[in-house]
C-alpha cells in the first residue's frame, strides 16, 4: 500500500490554503505533521477527505485516484478521519457510533470488529450510553474506534491529545503503536503534544503557510529540542 | 361531557392529518434543511390521485396504496431535476419550490378543471366510541395516522436507513466521512417526505371538496407543526400537530374560522418566542 499526495493546492472557495503539498506514506508508518496553528494542517486533512476545493494536484492510494471523489467514496476507498474536536455523533449510542463507522467497509459488514473492542475496553462497558455523555477522553477513544470500524488503510488523526489528561494521551500513544504493529494501517498524525509525537512518530514533516518546509526521520526525532522548536516558532 | 368527547375526537382528526403531512415536511426540513414550499402541492397530488381513481372506477383503497408511490415519484423527479443543484443555496430552494408549487397547482387545474370534486366516503356510518356516535371514516383516519407515525418511528429507530438518517441530521460532513452517501439519503428522504404528504392528501379528500389549491392551507400549518413541535424528531411532530390541531378545533367551535387561524398563528409565535427550539427539542 502506498498513499501519495502530490502537488496539492486547495482551499475554501477562492481562498487558497494549501500550496503544492506533497507527501507519501507506506503501511505501518506514523507520519507526524508539525506546525503552528493556522498553517493548513487541518485543511490538508479535510482536503484529503474531499471537503475542500482542490485546484491542482492529486491524492492517490496505490493506483486509485481519490482527487475528485466525494467524501463517502474516499472513506470507502480506505481513508478514515478523526477530526479535531472528535465530532462523534452525540445523540447516537456508543454502539451506534461504531456501527456508523462500519459504513465505509467494502464488504458491507456491520459487525463491530473484535479488535476494536479490545483496543478500547471502556467503550464495551459503555456501548448503550449516548456518545455525548462520555468524557472527553472517552469521546476521543470513541472517535478513533469509530474510524477503525471501517477497516481503513489510512487513518487521519487531527490533534487527538487536545483537551485530554496526560495519562490518557500516553494510553492513546500506546494503542496507536499497538494498532500499527498488529495491522497494516498507516497513520497521518497532526499533533502539538511533544510527548505523543516522540512516543509514536516514525517520521515528520513541518508545515508552514500551507506548504511542507522540512522533513525528518528517526534520527532527527531523537533531538527533542529541535522537534519542540518546530512546534513553537 | 358528550361535547368534550366530540371536541377531542374532532381535534384528533385534524391533528392526525397534520401529523402525516407535518412528518413529511419534518423529514425534508429537519434532515436536508430545505424549505420546500411545494410540500402542500404533494398533499394536493395525493388527493387528486383519489379523484383520478374515482373517475377511472377504482376504489379509495387503491388510491391509498397508489398515492404514496405517485407522491414519491414526483418527489424523486423534483429532487433530481431541481433541488440537487441547489443544496448550497437555501434561498434559491425557496423560490424554486414556490415556482414548482405554482406549476403543479396550475397543471392540476388544467387537467382536472377548477371546479371541486366530491369524493364519496369509503367507510359509511358511525361507530359508538366512549359514549358518542362518531363517523367510522374519521376513526379510521386517526388510527391510520397513528400507525404511520409508529411505523416511521420504528424505521428511524431500528433500521439501517434510520441510523443513517439520524447520523446525517447530527453532522452531515462527518456522516459523509464515515462512508454514508448523503446525497442518496437526501433523495430517499425527499421522496419519503413527498409520499407522506400524498398519503395525507388521500386521507383528507373524503372529508371535503377536492380543489387544486387544497394543499396550500396545509403548507403553512405543517410549518407551524414542525417549528412549534421541534425540528428533527418524530415526537416533536406529534406534539406540534396535537397542539396546532387541538387549538384550531377548539377555537373553531367558538369563533369564526379566519379569526381562529389568526389566533393559532399568534399562539405559535408566542410559543416559538419562549421556546425557540420547539416543544420537544432535537
Amino acid at each position: 500500500m502506498q498513499f501519495k499526495v502530490s502537488n496539492l493546492c486547495a482551499g475554501y472557495g477562492h481562498v487558497q490554503v494549501l500550496n503544492q503539498v506533497a507527501l507519501s506514506m507506506d503501511k505501518k508508518e506514523i507520519l507526524v505533521i508539525l506546525g503552528r496553528n493556522g498553517m493548513g494542517k487541518t485543511t490538508l486533512m479535510r482536503t484529503i477527505m474531499g471537503s475542500c476545493n482542490i485546484t491542482a494536484g492529486r491524492v492517490c492510494i496505490d493506483d486509485q485516484e481519490l482527487t475528485r471523489l466525494q467524501s463517502f467514496e474516499i472513506a470507502r476507498a480506505g481513508i478514515a478521519y478523526v477530526p479535531q474536536g472528535r465530532r462523534i455523533f452525540p445523540k447516537l449510542t456508543v454502539k451506534e457510533n461504531l456501527i456508523v463507522g462500519t459504513r465505509s467497509r467494502v464488504d458491507g459488514k456491520t459487525e463491530i470488529p473484535e479488535e476494536v473492542w479490545s483496543y478500547f475496553p471502556i467503550l464495551h462497558d459503555r456501548q448503550g450510553q449516548l456518545g455525548g455523555t462520555l468524557s472527553g477522553g472517552q469521546q476521543q477513544q470513541l472517535a478513533i474506534a469509530r474510524a477503525l470500524c471501517g477497516n481503513p488503510r489510512i487513518l487521519l488523526l487531527d490533534e487527538p491529545s487536545e483537551g485530554i489528561q496526560p495519562n490518557l494521551v500516553q494510553l492513546l500513544g500506546r494503542i496507536l503503536l499497538q494498532i500499527v504493529k498488529e495491522t497494516d494501517l498507516a497513520v497521518l498524525l497532526v499533533e502539538q503534544n511533544l510527548d505523543l509525537i516522540l512516543q509514536t512518530a516514525s517520521r515528520y514533516l513541518v508545515m508552514e503557510k500551507g506548504t511542507i518546509l522540512h522533513a525528518g526521520g528517526p534520527e532527527e526525532l531523537k533531538d527533542e529540542k529541535k522537534i519542540g522548536a518546530f512546534l513553537t516558532i | 361531557m358528550e361535547g368534550i368527547t366530540y371536541l377531542f375526537l374532532n381535534a384528533m382528526t385534524v391533528a392526525s392529518i397534520l401529523m402525516v403531512v407535518g412528518l413529511g415536511l419534518a423529514i425534508i426540513y429537519g434532515l436536508m434543511e430545505l424549505i420546500n414550499f411545494a410540500h402542500g402541492e404533494f398533499v394536493t397530488i395525493g388527493a387528486y390521485t383519489l379523484v383520478a381513481a374515482d373517475l377511472l372506477g377504482g376504489s379509495f383503497w387503491m388510491a391509498l396504496l397508489c398515492a404514496p408511490i405517485v407522491g414519491a415519484l414526483f418527489g424523486i423527479l423534483m429532487e433530481r431535476v431541481l433541488i440537487r443543484y441547489l443544496y448550497d443555496r437555501p434561498l434559491a430552494v425557496i423560490l424554486a419550490t414556490w415556482g414548482v408549487s405554482l406549476i403543479i397547482r396550475q397543471g392540476i387545474q388544467l387537467t382536472f378543471g377548477a371546479k371541486g370534486f366530491g369524493v364519496s366516503d369509503p367507510l359509511v356510518g358511525t361507530m359508538s366510541i366512549v359514549g358518542v356516535e362518531y363517523p367510522v371514516y374519521r376513526l379510521f383516519l386517526i388510527v391510520t395516522a397513528l400507525s404511520i407515525m409508529a411505523t416511521c418511528y420504528l424505521i428511524i429507530r431500528y433500521t439501517r436507513f434510520g441510523l443513517d438518517v439520524r447520523t446525517v441530521i447530527q453532522d452531515r460532513e462527518m456522516a459523509a466521512c464515515m462512508g454514508i452517501n448523503t446525497r442518496r439519503i437526501n433523495l430517499m428522504a425527499f421522496s419519503a417526505g413527498s409520499a407522506l404528504a400524498a398519503i395525507g392528501g388521500v386521507l383528507i379528500a373524503p372529508l371535503g371538496n377536492v380543489l387544486p389549491h387544497l394543499g396550500l392551507g396545509y403548507l403553512a400549518k405543517s410549518f407551524f407543526v414542525v417549528i412549534v413541535g421541534g425540528v428533527g424528531n418524530i415526537a416533536g411532530v406529534a406534539a406540534g400537530s396535537c397542539l396546532i390541531g387541538g387549538l384550531e378545533t377548539f377555537f373553531n367551535y367558538h369563533i369564526p374560522v379566519s379569526l381562529s387561524q389568526a389566533l393559532v398563528l399568534i399562539l405559535a409565535i408566542v410559543i416559538v418566542r419562549y421556546r425557540p427550539q420547539g416543544i420537544i427539542p432535537k
